[in-house]
C-alpha cells in the first residue's frame, strides 16, 4: 500500500487586513474543499490536487490540521491516513494547496471490501481554543475509467471524458474561406448536474505564438441524459485564412480546484479538449450567398412572385421546396437530437439566368398541399453546371387561391 | 427546438453532366427530341415537361408535333426520369409521356486542390527575453485535394488534406505536419454488384448498439447489391482516432491498436423485413486525436456481436426495429483486474410518422416514438465504447408542426442497476421536455416593424428532471439521492437583410430534497446546496453591405446557491468585425473579446474571484495578387495580438502582445 503526498501553501493576506474586527474568539469560522469530489480508479495511481480553505478569528492562530484520513462512510471508520499534517503560516483566511496520491492498490482493496466512495476528511484545529471543524471530499470509486462511466454512486455530475470533432471524426480540418465549419463536442458523463463551461478560440494572429485564447461562448447546459451528451460549437469563423485553435473548456467549480480557477479561465488540463484547423486563403470555390428572398414567412397563391439577387455568371438557377418531415433517423437515448425536422424535397424549377423572378409554375403548384408551410431556396449554376450561388432557406404557406 | 437540416448536396443533383443512352458521356449542353403522343396535343391541355421533379419547361419547345429540349448546363451522369404532362381544362392532370435517361459518364478525371502557405516574421513581442530565445520565423499551411477517376465502369476518389506548422511553441512533439484526413477508394460497378476497396479514412456506416459514428483510419473491402438488398462490409481500423502522418497509415500490427470486424443487412422480404448483423473485436485505449487527455494508458478490448430486425410498413410510415447484441470484454483493462466478462444489450422501438401513408393535411408533420433500450453493466463495443450502460431506459418522443408552430414532446425515465445487484443501489432518473417554436406566417415584410427588427421566430423550452433512489439504498451506498431539476429557455430571433439579432435567456432550478445521513454517529452524507442558474445571450450581426460587417455577442451568467447565497457570476462580451478598405486590395479584420469571472461569497472572507481576460486581435492584409484560376494569390499582412488577463482578487496581472509580419500564397486549382 503507498500513500504518496506532496503539498505547498499558499497564504492570502490580501483579505486578511481589515478582517481582525470581525472575529474575536479562537474559533474556526468554515472550511471548504475543492473540487468537492473525484474519482479514483483501481487500474492506475491517482493524483488529486486538492484545496482546503480554513476561516479562522485572529485568536485561533494559528490552525493545524491532523493527517487527512480516508474514511469509510458506512460506519466512519479510518482506512488510511492519505496525506500527514498541516500547519498555517500566516493569517486568516488560510489556503492548503495538495497533491495526494492514492494508489491503484488502496482501491482495488476497498473496492473489494464492498465500497463505492469513500471521504477524504481533514479535521481543522485552532490550536489556541482547541476548536475545531472538518472538511471532507468524496472520492468515488472505481476499477477503471471506462466502468466509471457507468459506475456513480454520489448522483452528482462526475465528467469521465470529453471529445471535439469535426465531420471527418477527429479534431483537424482543412477548409476554405467562407465555408461554414462547426465542431462537436461529446460529454461523457455520469450522475446529474449542470455543465459549466467555455467555447474559446485562438486566432491566426495569436495562433502564430502563444497562443491567445479568447471566450466565444459560455455553455451551460443541464446534463441529465444518458451518460453522454453532444453540444456543437458555434459557428467557427473562416473569414480570414490562417491556423485556428478550439478549445472547450469545463469551469464546474466542484469539479477544478479552487486555486486553478482562480488563474485561469480554463481551469483543469483533464477537463479541456482541444481542436484545430486550417483556412484556406483561395476563396474561388465559395458559393456566393444569394440574398434577397421573396417571399418569406408569407401566405403565398398562384399569382405570387418569387424573387432574389441576380449572381453574376449564372447561367440557370433552381428553385427548390421542401416540405417539412418528421426524419427518421434511428433514434438516440435522449433528447430529440435524432428526431430533428429534415425538409424533404419536393418539386422545383429551373429557370433561366435573366430570370428573377416568378411565380410558381402550375406544374409545381399541383405537386403542393394548400395550408401546409414548406420551404424555398434558390441555387445559381454556371455553364459547366457547377454551383456557384446557394441563398438560405426561406418559407411560406401555399393557399391555393 | 426546431432543428432543420437541408441535405444540399440532394439539391445540386440534376445539374453538371449529363448523358444519355442516345447521347452517352457527352458534357455538352443536352438538346433532344421526342415525337409526341397524340394525348400530349388536345387543344384544351397545357404542357409542362417535368425532370426529376423539376419544372423544365422554359427549356423546351415543341414544333410539328415533336418535343425538344434544350438545357443550357449539362446534366449528371445517372438515371434521370422525364416526364410530360397536361393539364386539362377540366382539372384534371394527365402524364402522356415518360422516359428514364440512363447516362453513362464519361471516362475522365475531376480534380481540386486548394493549397495555403503563410510564412510570417516574429517582429516583436513584450516579453524581451523570451522573444530573444524562441525563432522568430514561422510558417503554416494547408493543403486540401481531391479528385475522381472515371474509366469505364470503374471509379477511383482520392482525398487528402493535411496541414503544416513549424511554430515552436505548436510543435512540442516536433510534428510539423498532421494529416487530418485521407482516403482512396476503388469501386467497380457491375450489373448485379457493386464491389469497392478503400484506404484511409474509413466511415463504418452503421447506429446501434455496436457502432455509434465510428469513423477511424484503416482498411475496408465491401460489396453491395445494385438493388440494395445485400450489403457487405468487412474493416481493419486502428481503434484510436488519429491524425499523425508518421504512424500507421493503414491497419496497424500491434493488436493492441487496431479493431476488426464486418456488417452485413439483408432484406429478405422487401423492406417489410431486414436482417442485420455486426461483429467487432479489437483493443485501443480511451483516448485518441480529439479526446481529452486523461492520462489512462489502460489498453481496454474485447469482441462484441449484434443481430438486428428492422421493418418498414405503410410506404415506411411505420418502423419496427428489434435488435439484439452480446459481449465478451474487458473492462477494466487487459491485463489489470478481472478477466473479460460476458454481457448483453438489446433495443426495441417502433416509430410512426407522416413520412408515408399517414401522412395528413392536418398538419406539417408528426411523428410518435417509443422506445426501450437496456444495457448491461458489462456490454461493451470498440465501435460504441462509449454507450450509456447499466441503465434501462423507457422513452416516448412526439412532435408535430402545424402553420408555423412546431411542438416536441418527450417523457423518459432511465433506471440503474440492470442486474438487480444488491451491493448496488437502484437509482431512477425522469425527464419531461416540451419543446415549442414559433415562426409567423403571415408577416407583411414591408411592415415598418419587420424592416426594422428583422423577420421574428422564437422558441419555448422547458424540461423537469427527477432523479432519485430507493430510501433502503442510502444505509447500502452511504448517501441519500433526491433532486429535482427545472430548466425553461425562452428566445427571440430577428433576421434581416443587414441586421440579425437573438435574444435568449434561461433558467434552471436545482432543488436537492435529500437528507442528512447519519451512521454511527458520523455524518457520512449532507445534502448539497439548492442552486439556481440565470443565463442571458443578446448576439447581433450587422452587414450593411459587402465591405463591412460586425457581430457582437454578450453573454451574463449568475449560479446562485441557495443555501448559502453565494453567487458566481461570469460574463462575456465580444465584437468581430471585418472591413473591406480597397476592394480586392486592402482588407482589416479585428476581434475583441472581454471575459470576467466573478463571485460573491456570503462569507467574505473566503478568497473570491474576480478575474478579467482580454484579448484582442487584428490583421491588416493587402492583396498583392489576386489568386485567379490557376495563378497563385499573394497576400502581405501585419497581424497583432493582445491578452491581458487580471486576477483582481490577487491583485496579480499577466500582459502578453506579440506582432507579425508576413506572407502568406494562396493557390486553388482543378479540373470540374
Amino acid at each position: 500500500m503507498k500513500t504518496l503526498i506532496t503539498r505547498s501553501f499558499l497564504i492570502l493576506s490580501l483579505l486578511g487586513t481589515g478582517l481582525a474586527s470581525a472575529q474575536v474568539s479562537p474559533t474556526i469560522t468554515d472550511t471548504r474543499v475543492s473540487p468537492s469530489q473525484r474519482q479514483v480508479v483501481a487500474n492506475q495511481d491517482n493524483i488529486l490536487a486538492v484545496t482546503w480553505q480554513v476561516l479562522a478569528s485572529p485568536a485561533a492562530t494559528p490552525v493545524v490540521s491532523s493527517g487527512a484520513l480516508v474514511i469509510d462512510p458506512r460506519n466512519g471508520s479510518t482506512l488510511a491516513v492519505a496525506a500527514g499534517p498541516l500547519n498555517s503560516v500566516g493569517s486568516s483566511p488560510y489556503t492548503f494547496s495538495e497533491s495526494v496520491t492514492i494508489s491503484a492498490t488502496q482501491v482495488d482493496t476497498w473496492l473489494s471490501q464492498g465500497l463505492q466512495r469513500v471521504v477524504l476528511s481533514r479535521t481543522f484545529t485552532a490550536v489556541a481554543s482547541g476548536f475545531n471543524r472538518t472538511e471532507n471530499m468524496t472520492l468515488v470509486l472505481n476499477s477503471g475509467n471506462l466502468s466509471g462511466l457507468r459506475r456513480n454512486p454520489t448522483g452528482e455530475l462526475s465528467i469521465s471524458s470529453l471529445r471535439l470533432e469535426y465531420a471527418s471524426g477527429n479534431n483537424l480540418a482543412v477548409v476554405n474561406q467562407n465555408e461554414e465549419l462547426k465542431t462537436l463536442l461529446t460529454v461523457y458523463y455520469s450522475g446529474n448536474g449542470l455543465l459549466e463551461g467555455r467555447w474559446q478560440i485562438a486566432d491566426p494572429s495569436s495562433s502564430a505564438g502563444n497562443p491567445l485564447f479568447r471566450t466565444i461562448a459560455l455553455v451551460r447546459k443541464q446534463l441529465s441524459s444518458a451518460q453522454r451528451t453532444e453540444i456543437p460549437s458555434p459557428a467557427l469563423p473562416t473569414l480570414r485564412s490562417g491556423k485556428y485553435l478550439v478549445r472547450f473548456c469545463v469551469t464546474n467549480r466542484e469539479l477544478v480546484d479552487d486555486t486553478a480557477t482562480a488563474v485561469g479561465q480554463c481551469p483543469s488540463d483533464a477537463l479541456l479538449v482541444d481542436a484545430a484547423y486550417q483556412v484556406d486563403g483561395a476563396s474561388s470555390e465559395a458559393p456566393q450567398v444569394i440574398g434577397g428572398l421573396s417571399p418569406n414567412q408569407q401566405a403565398i397563391d398562384m399569382n405570387t412572385a418569387f424573387s432574389w439577387q441576380a449572381v453574376p455568371a449564372a447561367m440557370v438557377y433552381q428553385l427548390q421546396i421542401f416540405s417539412l418531415s418528421a426524419h427518421t433517423e434511428f433514434p438516440g437515448t435522449s433528447n430529440s437530437a435524432a428526431e430533428w425536422v429534415e425538409p424533404q424535397f419536393v418539386t422545383g424549377m429551373v429557370l433561366r439566368a435573366a430570370t428573377l423572378s416568378t411565380p410558381l409554375s402550375e406544374l409545381v403548384r399541383s405537386k403542393l398541399e394548400p395550408g401546409q408551410r414548406y420551404l424555398w431556396r434558390i441555387t445559381a449554376h454556371d455553364s459547366a453546371g457547377q454551383l456557384i450561388g446557394a441563398s438560405d432557406e426561406a418559407s411560406f404557406i401555399y393557399r391555393a387561391h | 427546438m426546431l432543428a432543420l437540416h437541408l441535405r444540399k448536396t440532394v439539391l445540386t443533383a440534376l445539374l453538371c453532366g449529363l448523358s444519355t443512352t442516345t447521347l452517352a458521356g457527352t458534357t455538352d449542353p443536352l438538346s433532344m427530341s421526342w415525337d409526341l403522343p397524340e394525348a400530349a396535343l388536345r387543344a384544351d391541355g397545357r404542357l409542362a415537361v417535368e425532370l426529376d421533379g423539376y419544372d423544365i419547361s422554359p427549356f423546351t419547345e415543341i414544333s410539328d408535333n415533336r418535343l425538344t429540349i434544350k438545357l443550357d448546363t449539362p446534366l449528371t451522369p445517372g438515371s434521370h426520369q422525364l416526364a410530360v404532362v397536361v393539364f386539362l381544362a377540366n382539372g384534371d392532370i394527365e402524364t402522356v409521356m415518360t422516359e428514364t435517361l440512363d447516362v453513362a459518364a464519361s471516362d475522365q478525371t475531376e480534380w481540386q486542390a486548394n493549397a495555403t502557405l503563410d510564412s510570417h516574421y516574429r517582429a516583436a513581442m513584450k516579453d524581451k527575453s523570451e522573444y530573444q530565445a524562441i525563432p522568430h520565423a514561422g510558417s503554416t499551411g494547408g493543403i486540401n485535394a481531391s479528385s475522381r477517376t472515371t474509366q469505364g465502369n470503374w471509379q477511383v476518389d482520392s482525398t487528402v488534406q493535411a496541414m503544416y506548422d513549424s511554430v515552436s511553441e505548436n510543435n512540442s512533439d516536433n510534428d510539423e505536419w498532421a494529416l487530418a484526413h485521407y482516403q482512396v477508394a476503388a469501386k467497380h460497378t457491375g450489373e448485379q454488384l457493386i464491389t469497392g476497396i478503400a484506404v484511409g479514412h474509413i466511415d463504418v456506416d452503421r447506429n446501434d448498439l455496436l457502432f455509434s459514428s465510428f469513423q477511424r483510419r484503416g482498411v475496408t473491402a465491401g460489396l453491395e447489391q445494385r438493388d440494395g438488398d445485400f450489403k457487405l462490409q468487412v474493416f481493419g481500423l486502428q481503434s484510436d482516432p488519429t491524425t499523425r502522418y508518421d504512424g500507421d497509415l493503414l491497419v496497424p500490427e500491434d493488436a493492441s491498436e487496431k479493431s476488426t470486424g464486418a456488417t452485413a443487412s439483408l432484406a429478405i422480404a422487401g423492406e417489410q423485413l431486414l436482417v442485420s448483423v455486426g461483429y467487432i473485436d479489437g483493443e485501443g485505449t480511451l483516448g485518441g486525436a480529439g479526446y481529452s487527455d486523461n492520462g489512462d494508458p489502460t489498453i481496454y478490448g474485447g469482441q462484441s456481436w449484434n443481430v438486428a430486425l428492422d421493418s418498414y410498413w405503410l410506404n415506411r410510415s411505420v418502423w419496427l426495429h428489434g435488435e439484439y447484441a452480446e459481449s465478451e470484454f474487458d473492462r477494466d483493462g487487459i491485463g489489470l483486474g478481472e478477466d473479460e466478462q460476458t454481457d448483453t444489450a438489446s433495443q426495441a422501438f417502433i416509430k410512426l410518422s407522416s413520412d408515408g401513408d399517414l401522412s395528413t393535411s392536418a398538419v406539417d408533420y408528426w411523428s410518435v416514438l417509443l422506445h426501450y433500450q437496456t444495457v448491461g453493466i458489462d456490454f461493451y463495443s470498440m465501435g460504441n465504447l462509449y454507450l450509456p450502460g447499466d441503465m434501462s431506459m423507457q422513452r416516448l418522443f412526439a412532435q408535430t408542426s402545424l402553420q408555423g408552430l412546431s411542438a416536441e414532446l418527450e417523457w423518459a425515465e432511465e433506471e440503474s442497476n440492470t442486474d438487480d445487484d444488491p451491493n448496488l443501489p437502484t437509482q431512477t432518473l425522469q425527464r419531461q421536455t416540451l419543446n415549442l417554436s414559433y415562426t409567423p406566417m403571415t408577416i407583411n415584410p414591408d411592415a415598418l416593424a419587420w424592416r426594422v427588427l428583422g423577420m421574428p421566430s422564437g422558441y419555448f423550452n422547458y424540461q423537469v428532471i427527477s432523479y432519485d433512489q430507493l430510501g433502503s439504498d442510502a444505509a447500502l451506498t452511504g448517501y441519500d439521492l433526491d433532486n429535482d431539476t427545472e430548466v425553461m429557455a425562452l428566445g427571440l430571433q430577428f433576421s434581416g437583410q443587414t441586421l440579425n439579432w437573438e435574444l435568449k435567456h434561461q433558467v434552471t432550478h436545482y432543488n436537492d430534497n435529500s437528507n442528512t445521513l447519519i451512521q454511527s454517529g458520523f455524518v457520512v452524507y449532507e445534502p448539497s446546496s439548492d442552486t439556481s442558474n440565470n443565463l442571458t445571450e443578446l448576439l447581433i450581426g450587422w452587414t450593411p453591405g459587402e465591405r463591412l460587417s460586425l457581430n457582437v455577442y454578450t453573454q451574463w451568467n449568475e449560479l446562485v446557491e441557495e443555501d448559502s447565497n453565494d453567487k458566481y457570476n461570469n460574463d462575456n462580451y465580444g465584437i468581430d468585425g471585418y472591413w473591406l478598405i480597397v476592394p480586392e486590395l486592402l482588407n482589416l479584420t479585428l476581434n475583441y473579446n472581454q471575459s470576467r469571472d466573478r463571485s460573491d461569497l456570503q462569507n467574505s472572507l473566503f478568497v473570491e474571484d474576480d478575474f478579467t481576460a482580454d484579448v484582442a486581435n487584428f490583421q491588416l492584409n493587402w492583396t498583392a495578387l489576386q489568386a485567379r484560376e490557376r495563378a497563385p494569390g499573394i497576400t502581405a499582412y501585419l497581424r497583432g495580438s493582445y491578452g491581458k488577463q487580471h486576477n483582481h482578487a490577487l491583485s496579480e496581472e499577466q500582459e502578453t502582445w506579440a506582432a507579425h509580419i508576413g506572407l502568406e500564397i494562396q493557390w486553388a486549382g482543378g479540373q470540374p
